[in-house]
């Protein structure tokens, strides 16, 4: 393996490392916030990537200006699952939650593939199909775009958890929904925002990752398990952690492609995924106090 | 607020908390018979059965007892641990798995084939189980369905398990076709028979309360002295050990699996909703739930090719779609399945 | 910051009757009430678990009664929410550690004064005179507050429930966890507060300090209304009614 090759790899794998970032923040956003694992976030990664490829493929739109709309859609289809589904599931014991969104996997799963079938897609990328030579190394324009695109999302939300008074207010909801509620923010309302932001992030999850991958909807298990992997590494609460712990498992992945045959990385990255639940067991499994 | 019990020097504190979880238990509104005697006819009903229906009916009923076996032994950690999870297909497949390989590799034969599919079954679920039960419930249940999809991987990748390809499982026998249906279905039925009893015993043992415990309150069962993470593990070990079993019988049912279909969230799927709908936690729910599931998706299958929507015809998907959406009605409104709704749980807290 | 003014303005919060309860066929308070005098301060004593910190939360309205009601001055405020309330000027002090431990000493005080975000002027103003009544928290403002010790996550808690100059103060066990010396410097906050006219329910275990500071004393038992004075007829009775407690 020479230096270009390892170079190659490392600058393919930060790029799609940086897509993981995005595809995992909605899942992370979710759990950390609203304590809710979200089992149905692939399903709409996928859903959001086949309804792309219907509008890119099919209808010939551009595929940049078409992530805006498939994000905007997300956000919508996730106050209205908020409202008719996931208020009344998060009263409920974890169990419930887990029942009612493993429902809404395969209820989203199975309209996939109705409409869609199981068949393999891939998203016509048109003019971002360039690879862009750099010396011996060459980088599709495809991932850099996704991956500079997934970055400027991921720096926004940062800055507006961190900076605003209402990204404060989210992350006190986060620790705290009691004393939350006492300083007069409307958790409830809230909550649903963040649910819908986080089912908008899956379904940008989704179009950012078809541009740089072929995709297929009875395979999306795999990215819930890519996207769970990423929020392990990366802790939940921290959208630049999360972005890192995604370039993490990308440069990992390709990195580790090149040592071994393909299909053992997927073991290499779980082993990876066992010793970093050893050490993080505390912040899995710990209880949250509530002070009222 | 609730009246304290005087402490007794002579019971341990693990004995209080257990004699509470006893008493929440025993608010039922059912005459204690209703639940024993619905059991025998359902499985005394399958008992006799197999020896008169027609080979249609017959593999349908064999797929209720798989469903049977395997969602006893599920319920004990997803229902009376109250630790919800999609790893029916691991155990499941992983036992299949080590049958169909015995199968090829050494010629074993079925019956020689259920003790080393459930031990197989077993080490996996040691793995999972040390890995995993340590967590928050909810993390549990992603990890089995991450789980899932990495035996998946796993199988698919290992040349000597038939990678992609997939493994024969041959019975070496000189019956017919109607007389291998009935070892298939009679094997699942006694399996069905010792799962059942195996529920039943643990429902009224202290291990049955202590699982309760844990479902209602895990934090203050383990403050009180429950031995938290050793009883989940034994929970998930028994219903892996029957969850393999089962899965040896189906691999020589079958006579070809490959790693997509066997470690699938759709077997997952249908055993959480037989538990979700025969009642959680009960030991009569999954026998009551294995045949509502089995007789619905049998009538979706018939019935939806002939449905039309709008003009157009509705493709086999729809079947999912339905059971999807009955899974999150059932999530909203029936949480306790059927027997749910007919026994009553005073709900008492374990207050610490 | 606080005008005597305060004292005419403030309404009177009353319990009426209040039956409630956690799970559906819990009683934890049974057909309790009281008042809380503007300006003065009411405590409410009891032993363990014979529902003074639950009249505390129906009276904020972190648990709503089933039967009787919470009214404020004029207004029924019994299905009010905590914010809703907030926003007639009902602050609560919570029980334990009540501040954002990610959250910078800076950012708990701006979500204390959540609603007042419209208004960026007069909440950046509410944040200084906060950090100006608690000067030692001045320098460490950008600190995480998980990060203080005891007694300055107390003064950080006081500056919250301050910080938009509450009418009614609602203080939930404030010595509970705290070593004997930081109880000494809540109650010196207490009184502070006291002298500045407000209106102050006061629920605590610690008896003698909160008679000490009360106007007004109501005591609970097993849920119910047990006795109730001024402050005088109680200074006498104290060490029976500890005995008494104790001894349930």
């Amino acid at each position: 393996m020479s230096l270009r090759d390892l170079t190659q790899a490392l600058i393919n794998g930060s790029l799609l490392g940086g897509v993981y970032g995005g595809v995992a923040m909605g899942l992370s956003l979710v759990l950390g916030v609203l304590r809710i694992v979200n089992l149905a976030h692939s399903a709409v990664l996928i859903f959001g990537a086949l309804v792309y490829w219907e509008l890119v493929n099919g209808l010939g739109l551009d595929p940049l200006l078409m992530i805006v709309p498939i994000a905007v859609g997300g956000y919508l289809l996730g106050l209205v699952v908020h409202r008719g589904l996931t208020q009344y599931l998060a009263r409920e014991s974890d169990s419930t939650v887990l029942l009612g969104f493993f429902g809404l996997m395969v209820v989203i799963e199975s309209i996939a593939i109705m409409v869609w079938t199981t068949d393999t897609r891939t998203v016509n990328i048109g003019y971002l199909s360039q690879v862009l030579r750099f010396g011996d190394i060459g980088v599709p324009l495809a991932r850099i775009v996704a991956a500079a695109i997934t970055l400027a999302v991921l720096v926004a939300l940062h800055l507006f958890l961190t900076r605003t008074l209402t990204g404060a207010a989210i992350r006190g909801m986060a620790e705290n929904p009691d004393v939350a509620t006492l300083v007069g923010i409307e958790v409830g309302t809230l909550s649903r925002r963040i649910f819908a932001v986080g089912i908008g992030l899956a379904a940008f999850g989704g179009t950012v990752l078809s541009l740089v991958q072929s995709f297929n909807p009875q395979e999306h298990v795999r990215w819930l398990a890519w996207a769970f992997l990423v929020v392990i590494l990366g802790g939940l609460g921290s959208a630049m952690r999360t972005l890192l712990a995604g370039v993490f498992v990308g440069i990992f992945e390709t990195v580790v492609g090149l040592l071994v045959p393909f299909q053992y990385t997927y073991l290499a990255l779980y082993g990876l995924l066992a010793v970093a639940l050893l050490v993080r067991n505390e912040g899995l499994g710990s209880v949250r106090l509530r002070t009222i | 607020m609730s009246a304290e019990t005087e402490p007794q020097a002579t019971e341990s504190v693990e004995d209080i908390a257990l004699a509470g979880a006893r008493a929440t238990y025993r608010g039922r509104r059912l005459p204690s018979w209703v639940m024993p005697v619905i059991a025998v006819a359902i499985l005394g009903g399958l008992g006799v059965l197999g020896l008169v229906t027609d080979m249609g009916m017959l593999t349908t009923l064999t797929t209720v007892l798989f469903y049977m076996v395997i969602a006893q032994g599920w319920n004990l950690l997803g229902g009376y641990g109250g630790y919800l999870n999609f790893g029916a297909a691991i155990f499941a497949g992983s036992g299949a798995y080590a049958a169909a390989w015995l199968a090829n590799e050494w010629g074993w034969t079925m019956w020689q084939t259920f003790l080393p599919a459930g031990f197989a079954a077993v080490l996996v679920s040691l793995v999972l189980g040390y890995a995993t039960l340590r967590l928050r419930s909810h993390y549990f249940a992603i990890f089995t369905i991450v789980f899932t999809f990495l035996a998946m991987v796993v199988v698919k990748n290992t040349p000597a398990l038939g990678g992609s390809l997939g493994l024969y499982a041959f019975l070496d026998t000189d019956l017919d076709a109607r007389g291998m249906a009935l070892l298939f279905y009679y094997s699942l039925f006694g399996f069905a028979v010792l799962a059942t009893l195996i529920a039943y015993l643990i429902e009224h043992s202290n291990f049955g309360y202590a699982l309760r415990a844990i479902s209602e309150d895990e934090p203050a069962a383990q403050v009180l002295g429950v031995k938290t993470v050793s009883v989940k593990l034994r929970a998930l070990v028994i219903g892996a050990a029957l969850g393999g079993i089962a899965g040896s019988v189906y691999a020589f049912q079958i006579g070809y699996i490959e790693p997509a279909g066997t470690f699938s969230l759709d077997l997952a799927l249908d055993i959480v909703l037989v538990c979700v709908i025969g009642g959680l936690a009960t030991w009569v729910g999954p026998l009551i739930g294995s045949v509502i599931v089995v007789v619905l998706e049998q009538w979706l299958r018939v019935f939806v090719p002939r449905m039309e929507l709008f003009g157009l015809g509705v493709p086999a998907e729809a079947n999912r779609l339905v059971l999807g959406i009955l899974l999150i009605v059932f999530a909203l409104f029936i949480r306790r399945g059927i027997v749910g709704l007919f026994v009553e749980r005073r709900g008492r807290r374990i207050t610490v | 910051m606080t005008s005597p003014r305060t004292v005419a303005v403030a309404p009177e919060l009353v319990l009426d009757a209040v039956t409630a309860g956690y799970f559906d066929h819990d009683i934890v308070l049974d057909g309790v009430s009281m008042r809380v005098t503007p300006g003065k301060v009411t405590a409410v004593l009891g032993p363990n678990g014979s529902g003074k910190s639950t009249s505390l939360r129906v009276m904020s309205g972190f648990l709503v009664p089933r039967q009787g009601k919470v009214t404020l001055g004029d207004e029924d405020i019994t299905q009010l929410n905590p914010g809703e309330r907030l926003a007639r000027g009902v602050a609560v002090l919570p029980q334990g550690r009540s501040v954002f431990p990610q959250l910078t000493i800076d950012e708990n005080l701006r979500l204390g004064a959540w609603q007042l975000r419209k208004d960026k002027a007069r909440l950046e103003e509410a944040v200084e005179a906060m950090l100006d009544r608690y000067p030692t928290l001045r320098p460490i403002r950008n600190k995480p507050a998980g990060a203080l010790s005891g007694g300055q996550a107390r003064l950080l808690e006081f500056a919250r429930t301050l910080i938009l100059d509450p009418k009614v103060l609602l203080i939930d066990e404030p010595s509970v966890g705290l070593a004997p010396v930081l109880v000494d410097e809540v109650y010196e906050e207490l009184g502070r507060l006291k002298d500045e006219g407000r209106t102050i329910l006061l629920v605590d275990q610690n008896v003698q300090a909160a008679v000490a500071i009360a106007d007004y004393v109501y005591t609970l038992a097993y849920g119910r209304n047990h006795l109730e004075g001024a402050r005088d007829q109680f200074a006498g009775e104290l060490d029976g009614l500890i005995k008494q407690w104790l001894s349930l």
